[in-house]
């Protein structure tokens, strides 16, 4: 990842742009690239020292210098390097120095005679004088020897640049606020999950015309005051907005030595704003779906009947208690009534235990959960009254049994509902 | 009490059967969620707000102690699911008779509430203060420390005193114990995980506490009981750059963060009596006419650059916009080489080196501590005098071996650029040499106190070697401006 120091940005008005390559300046980045990408590749086995004192060597014009140094940080990013040294360099300089003290302390008149002390090393470790010199401090960085470059194309270098710039640009974030959508409900699960990981906090709101979702999301302890801790936890949530079929982000940032307050935004192609954004149609990305539930939507839109099942696009949000992403929907033709389903399949009890938690806490959709039979977990564990269920199933998920709960579920709200 | 327990406060008196509280708090990433309260519940602390996205109230780990008085006083039983620092089942094994002006600070700082600055020189013993303060709450404690060199001396003194294991996080450790003992750095990486396994704070050299980051550090733990160790409780935001040193308002943070200044002692107030005597020698040595000549010119282009571009130095963004400037342009890269090359001759000209020389050898029986601006200026007087350094990039187990070889008379004198100038007690020491450093007051009383620790018949001595007719005269003046050089 880069510093925010090597990001190229400018300042526009309230706004901080990132400044990309332009198509004009693109063969002298892919040279650059190449150059600093061709060196690590010539210097293995060599000292990280050398390395880097031939990147200093190639020709920077003064308005290359930030883009050199992000290529350059990278490059070295995919370096390993080791310390190698025929001598202990620790061992060598306890020996040595203490004898250089014990030959300052004793010499009362003479003149300190540095090369007499070393060949007096040299000669007791059978070397010469200058294999001491050279081991003296081999174990400063500078001195490690690189071992291994997972190197890449310059092309896919310079991506790897753009993104990081952007990523870099997160690092002074506050807050971030993002839309995204996603034709997969996996899409959505796995950001959740990556944001809960990442110890992230969000507030989650549902774009009109089903056109994805707003996120703000930051720290436990933004609501006391806006600061960059989460700086890193943001940049590393960004390729996870990015997995979206369809995002765009905002942040608030502190910017440079001053910490000057700044907007930064960033966004896919199209903006999936309400306005411009085209859900596209829902057959098109059943493909998407893991095999099991692909298997399970064409044998329930097999079965006759009132329920028409499809690929669910919600996120069912019960605030302060957690989110549930469904993976298919199933509508009543006549009634209008929508029953949900989302499959947990083999995922941990505990998941399970957290679903439960949402029924029993308020999550007022009516939902059918499937869960495999390896987890452990009975139907009974979900009281009967509220609009939610269990489906444990014990190899492939059965259309009819699924179909049977979500009847059972709709009876239920039905029942709720006020007469 | 158990370092997993709960705790379980039901404030109200009654003869019902008792009934698991309904309200909760936890300790979540530095914060605290306090569950169980409806959103528009008003008599909480005014650090606690509601929080819609997890549907509780909320409030800043470090108001823990504030938020468990108001839930008492409004007799709201709770169930602490927050707190998770032990008492000690043991005091102090070794107890060391305290000097009074120590006795004096543990009063000022207990009678604070368990809460507050000491402010003593280097050398007049902060750390026993601390120990005494471990021994006399007995709550699980966290020591913060500004270098590894001070976790390690922190950790041999607490397991000295305590004989019981003591943990670090840092320098690759990640060892949790009752008595641990960390860096600011790890402190502001884990104390959103670690704010709750602590009752007492020590933040050793507490000036760098305040600051948009390391300040988290304070604000995401729940320890009621916090000290702060100082002998130089002002920042000087500005060293190095020319600027005025101390600048108001960090005390005001301090106080925010760990508690008032308690209690206050002067270098001038100790020496003699309880730290040792002490003499500066400020020298300064003559440029070639070579090194002169090229350094006037250096010097010319760089002051040439500011001046074409306006830029001062003396304003707060001066270093800033010289950057910025000097890196768009050949001439301005040029410029920046120039500011370099000028320190370089100022800081390291070979004449101060054969001063350094003629030091050496005149306290070739004593215990000497050089000092530099920069690492390259370490190794290069390692490599030439063939004497151990010391730099941010030391292991630790090197580090240790270094400073207890200076103690123990294998080496009589070590290099370091600024990891050594704060706190690291190596009481033999007797001879400093400055070859070059900032603009800090701080940094030069720091420095100072690294041999004015009180051994019998111990007379201290601080070179301060300055490159004549160069900017390190100025320098040299602005860091002279405290009463200990006067």
């Amino acid at each position: 990842m880069l510093t925010a120091d090597m990001v190229h940005a400018r300042r526009r008005g309230d706004r901080l742009v990132v400044v990309p390559v332009s198509p004009a300046d693109r063969p002298r980045a892919l040279e650059l690239a190449t150059a600093y990408l061709d060196l690590a590749a010539a210097h293995i086995g060599q000292p990280r020292g050398s390395l880097l004192e031939a990147c200093r060597g190639i020709d920077v014009q003064p308005a290359e210098q930030r883009l050199a140094r992000g290529l350059q940080k990278l490059v070295l990013d995919r370096c390993q390097f080791e310390e190698k040294a025929a001598l202990d360099p620790v061992e060598l300089r306890r020996t040595l120095f203490a004898r250089a003290a014990s030959a300052r302390r004793e010499n009362e008149r003479a003149a300190f005679v540095r090369a007499a002390i070393v060949a007096a090393e040299a000669g007791e470790r059978h070397i010469s004088g200058d294999e001491i010199e050279v081991a003296l401090f081999a174990d400063l960085p500078d001195a490690h020897v690189l071992r291994e470059a997972r190197l890449l194309s310059p092309e896919a270098l310079l991506a790897e640049h753009h993104l990081a710039q952007h990523q870099a640009v997160l690092l002074r974030a506050q807050r971030v606020r993002a839309r995204v959508w996603s034709a997969a409900p996996a899409g959505y699960r796995h950001l959740f999950r990556r944001l809960k990981f990442l110890r992230l906090l969000y507030r989650i709101e549902e774009l009109p015309k089903r056109a994805g979702y707003r996120l703000e999301i930051d720290g436990p302890y933004s609501l006391f005051e806006s600061v960059t801790k989460y700086g890193l936890q943001l940049a590393l949530a960004l390729p996870d907005l990015m997995a979206c079929d369809r995002w765009a982000i905002e942040a608030d940032l502190r910017w440079g030595q001053d910490r000057r307050p700044l907007r930064y935004a960033w966004h896919g192609s199209p903006d999936p704003s309400p306005q411009t954004s085209e859900v596209p149609a829902r057959r098109a990305v059943a493909d998407e779906l893991p095999d099991e539930v692909a298997a399970l939507l064409r044998d329930l839109s097999a079965l006759p009947g009132p329920w028409r099942p499809a690929v669910s696009q919600a996120v069912l949000d019960l605030r302060g208690v957690g989110q549930c992403v469904p993976d298919l929907e199933l509508v009543h033709q006549e009634t209008g009534q929508t029953v949900y389903l989302e499959v947990l399949g083999f995922w941990s009890r505990d998941a399970v235990w957290k679903r439960i938690e949402l029924a029993r806490k308020g999550l007022p959709e009516a939902v059918v959960f499937a869960v495999s039979k390896h987890l452990r977990v009975s139907e009974a564990a979900l009281d009967f009254e509220l609009p939610a269920a269990l489906y444990v199933y014990a190899r492939v998920m059965n259309a009819q049994a699924v179909l049977a709960r979500i009847e059972d579920v709709a009876a239920r709200v039905a029942a709720r509902a006020p007469t | 009490m158990s370092a997993n327990s709960s705790t379980s406060c039901v404030a109200t008196v009654s003869q019902a059967p008792p009934e698991p509280p309904a309200v909760e708090l936890r300790f979540r990433a530095g914060t605290l969620e306090v569950a169980g309260l409806a959103p528009t519940f008003a008599d909480l602390p005014p650090s606690c707000a509601w929080d819609e996205r997890t549907a509780c109230h909320r409030a800043p780990a470090s108001a823990y102690a504030a938020l468990v008085q108001g839930l008492r006083r409004l007799k709201i039983a709770y169930l602490d699911q927050a707190r998770r620092y032990e008492t000690l089942a043991s005091g102090a094994v070794v107890r060391r008779e305290p000097r009074p002006y120590q006795s004096e600070a543990l009063a000022a700082w207990n009678a604070a509430g368990g809460r507050g600055v000491v402010v003593l020189p280097t050398g007049a013993g902060k750390t026993l203060v601390a120990h005494m303060a471990i021994d006399l709450r007995r709550r699980s404690t966290l020591v913060v420390t500004p270098t590894l060199d001070l976790v390690r001396q922190w950790y041999d003194g607490l397991l000295a005193t305590f004989g019981i294991p003591v943990g670090i996080i840092g320098g690759g450790e990640y060892d949790v114990q009752p008595l641990t003992v960390t860096t600011y750095d790890s402190a502001y990486l884990h104390m959103e995980h670690l704010g709750n396994r602590f009752g007492l704070l020590v933040f050793d050299e507490c000036h760098h506490l305040p600051g948009a980051s390391y300040s988290l550090s304070a604000r995401f733990a729940l320890a009621p009981f916090r000290m702060g160790l100082t002998a130089t409780p002002e920042r000087d935001a500005w060293a190095g750059h020319g600027l005025p040193s101390e600048t108001a308002g960090d005390s005001d943070t301090l106080a925010a963060l760990i508690g008032p200044i308690v209690y206050r002692k002067e270098i001038v107030a100790l020496s003699g009596d309880y730290l040792s005597s002490y003499e500066t020698v400020r020298v300064t040595v003559e440029l070639s006419p070579a090194e002169r000549a090229e350094y006037a010119a250096e010097r010319a282009r760089y002051r040439q650059f500011l001046e074409a571009n306006g830029i001062s130095m003396a304003s707060p963004h001066g270093w800033t916009e010289f950057i910025i400037r000097s890196s768009r342009n050949a001439e301005g890269r040029r410029a920046f080489e120039a500011y370099r090359r000028q320190r370089a001759i100022a800081f390291c000209a070979p004449a101060k080196l054969d001063y350094v020389e003629r030091l050496l050898h005149q306290h070739r029986q004593d215990r000497a501590i050089i000092f530099t601006q920069d690492n390259a200026t370490v190794h290069l007087v390692a490599r030439r005098f063939l004497l151990p350094a010391i730099t941010h990039q030391t292991r630790v187990s090197e580090r240790s071996e270094i400073l207890d070889g200076l103690a123990q008379g294998r080496y009589t004198a070590i290099a370091t650029s600024k990891v050594l100038n704060e706190g690291v007690d190596v009481p033999e020491a007797n001879v400093a040499i400055v070859m070059s450093g900032s603009g800090s007051v701080r940094e030069h009383v720091q420095r100072l106190g690294r041999i004015l620790r009180k051994r019998e018949g111990k007379q201290a001595i601080l070179y301060e070697l300055v490159a004549g007719g160069t900017s390190e005269t100025f320098t040299s003046q602005r860091r002279r401006e405290h009463s200990a050089y006067r």
